[in-house]
């Protein structure tokens, strides 16, 4: 909204962050409940299928030349069209945020506060998100970079106290059951962190530099994919691909098994840090996008004044988004990808072309001139 | 009860915080914006705590996709 920009490096962080938050809680168990022991290679497949997918959005933000999606939508398909395609972008990301509160919320209850309410949860966590959305991506920006090597170090410290307790024949037999059962669960995450990339259109016309910020997608794509790799490498290296698949979190199962030298144990809260910073960042992320873009799409000077109302509606919407888990489990395992695709690919393609012939259109003119 | 008035206070505390703001800059468009979405959510908030059966748009979302064919 404002002149604020950020560092490609501090955006770089953003899409790690981004796309490790939420993910590294839900995707290991459906993973491993569908293709076994070879879970992590239908990850390394998503990744690579996502880093197509970034390609595909650096071209389509360089079309944009310095606006937003919304902004360039508008622009592309008038007012009434291209209002059509951005309600269902919008409510997309309002509804994943909702989501993604949803998931902190409902691991908050079941493994850390069981005590407290819900919705008490939810409100606590979304005013830390609406404070930041506040300050502005710069204030965002910035904070990324002071969380990051807590981030980097708690993995590291988790992956080296862990790797007493690998065992090798977890991994065995490799592809046991052929690539299909892979291909076919590769689409999970391709469908929940990386075709919600899509926010980030929002966010990259605030970066600064054009070169690097491209790169700067790509790599954080990339890194933020290794690492959910290495969370589900480890799950089923460490518990077994039948133990993850039974339990809800399995990641913070085998930080409950840290153990070292005998004495030092208890420190899955210290872990699950990790987790609360990154969903802190991805909450962030989609909830300015958000407000920005209905901002925009209302062609409002300024998205502030919205922050705290929408609030009220997304803790509503957290908690009608569904009754129990049996329910989120058919949602994200059946209907996710479709809804993702549609949102995550079909919509930007339609404005990608759009904006190719817009382009086009500008360009010949001044070839006839010349 | 109490949820209810309670979400009334935060409506009107969101209310008194804002409104004064866009008012001082003059401009109208946003505080019927924000007047409009502050309405429409504490009612439905309220809807949700005084619990009403509240349509979820997930369920929308997923009848469709069934209906294509996914």
């Amino acid at each position: 909204m404002d002149n604020q920009t950020i560092s490609p490096r501090q955006f770089m962080f953003l899409v790690i962050l981004f796309s490790v938050g939420s993910s590294i809680l839900i995707v290991p168990t459906p993973l491993t409940a569908n293709a076994k022991q070879d879970a992590w290679m239908s990850i390394s497949i998503s990744v690579a299928v996502g880093l197509i997918l970034v390609v595909l959005y650096n071209h389509i933000a360089t079309l944009m030349k310095g606006q937003t999606f919304v902004q360039a939508t508008i622009s592309v398909f008038g007012n009434w069209l291209g209002r059509v395609l951005l309600f269902f972008y919008l409510s997309f990301l309002y509804i994943l945020a909702s989501l993604v509160l949803r998931n902190i919320g409902d691991f908050m209850t079941t493994q850390i506060i069981p005590e407290t309410p819900l919705q008490f949860t939810h409100i606590l966590f979304l005013i830390v998100v609406i404070w930041g959305a506040y300050l502005g991506l710069e204030a965002i920006g910035r904070s990324s970079e002071m969380f990051m090597p807590w981030v980097v170090l708690l993995l590291v410290f988790f992956t080296i106290s862990l790797s007493p307790q690998i065992k090798m024949e977890n991994l065995q037999p490799v592809l046991s059951n052929g690539i299909v059962p892979v291909l076919e669960t590769s689409t999970f995450v391709i469908g929940t962190p990386l075709l919600e990339m899509v926010t980030f259109l929002m966010i990259i016309p605030y970066v600064k530099d054009g070169k690097t910020k491209k790169r700067a997608w790509l790599l954080g794509t990339f890194i933020g994919g290794a690492v959910l790799t290495l969370i589900t490498l480890l799950c089923i290296l460490i518990l077994g691909s039948d133990l993850t698949a039974l339990n809800t979190y399995p990641s913070y199962k085998l930080a409950q098994k840290i153990n070292i030298a005998g004495f030092l144990e208890g420190l899955e809260i210290i872990i699950a840090i990790i987790w609360m910073i990154t969903i802190f960042f991805k909450m962030v992320i989609l909830y300015y996008s958000t407000t920005v873009g209905i901002a925009q799409f209302l062609t409002m000077e300024d998205h502030r004044p919205l922050l705290l109302p929408l609030g009220m509606g997304m803790v509503v919407l957290s908690i009608i988004a569904y009754p129990d888990v049996a329910y989120f489990e058919t949602f994200i395992n059946e209907t996710w990808f479709p809804y993702a695709m549609t949102h995550g690919l079909i919509i930007p393609l339609i404005v990608w072309a759009g904006l190719l012939v817009k382009s086009k259109k500008q360009t010949k003119p001044q070839h006839d001139r010349s | 009860m109490w949820s209810m008035v309670s979400i009334i206070v935060l409506a009107l505390g969101i209310f008194s915080l804002e409104f004064p703001r866009l008012q001082k800059k003059n401009r109208k468009k946003e505080a019927w914006f924000f007047t409009i979405f502050l309405l429409s959510f504490t009612i439905i908030s309220v809807l949700e705590s005084s619990e009403v059966n509240l349509p979820n748009p997930l369920d929308f979302i997923q009848s469709f996709y069934k209906m294509i064919g996914f």
